[in-house]
């Protein structure tokens, strides 16, 4: 399940007529939520390519665990 | 399925457009899709359905995708000066087909050509064997003239000029 925001995003990017990353870049998204939608859909279709530039304008890093400190 | 894995040759490039006199153009992520989106505009010989589209008979398919843009910076004193590409316009595509008064795809352009706001989508699809790559895009059409020499068969020449970042590129 993707949350609203993220539904509103894909909607405008699949239907638009305008540069995608243009438009993707004044869309607010969760980077992470992103990340993992792309990794679920289906390749070769609108959603895949909308979730593409949103990856590219929202790049995701898994945070690491720091280390523990050891006295 | 994947894109053609070989040099191709010159003419297994083939041109493709929307049907009807008043279509829906693909969005711009749309003509990035071609299950269901641009194989729907490029015909059953180019491995495509064929469902809403048909075949432009042109003589050779011109040279498509982006002018150059290029903005140059000279400082006194430097040996070079520096270019940066800037925003590229899409290369305008002027064509020449065989003139056949009836032929579908050339009434559909000249309707186009007449109007001047009818946003169509165009297909450029280069097969081999059953795997095809795609290059789609938006555009209207201008220019169209019939060339009428005595010497040599009748031709329609026109020019499509993309719209700004209404492209995609898809395969099989």
């Amino acid at each position: 399940m993707i949350s609203n925001q993220l539904k509103a995003a894909l909607v405008i990017l699949t239907t638009t007529y305008k540069d995608l990353a243009l438009t993707a870049r004044g869309l607010v998204v969760d980077a992470k939520e992103v990340a993992s939608a792309l990794a679920s859909a289906t390749p070769d279709t609108a959603e895949h390519v909308a979730l593409q530039v949103l990856h590219q304008q929202n790049p995701y890093t898994p945070q690491k665990k720091p280390m523990p400190i050891e006295e | 399925m994947a894109a053609p894995n070989l040099v191709l040759p010159g003419y297994s490039a083939s041109m493709w457009m929307q049907t009807g006199a008043a279509p829906t153009a693909l969005s711009t992520a749309n003509l990035a899709v071609w299950s269901a989106q641009v194989a729907t505009i490029v015909g059953t010989a180019a491995n495509g359905t064929g469902a809403a589209g048909t075949q432009l008979n042109v003589e050779a398919v011109p040279a498509f995708g982006q002018d150059d843009a290029v903005a140059s910076f000279m400082v006194a004193g430097s040996r070079q000066s520096d270019k940066i590409p800037t925003q590229s316009a899409p290369t305008s595509m002027t064509i020449s087909a065989a003139w056949n008064p009836t032929d579908a795809g050339l009434l559909l352009i000249r309707g186009d050509a007449y109007s001047g706001v009818v946003d169509r989508t165009f297909v450029v699809a280069a097969a081999s064997g059953a795997t095809t790559i795609a290059y789609a895009f938006n555009g209207r059409v201008s220019e169209f003239k019939i060339d009428a020499q005595p010497g040599a068969e009748a031709k329609c020449t026109f020019s499509v000029h993309p719209r700004g970042n209404q492209y995609g590129w898809s395969n099989t």
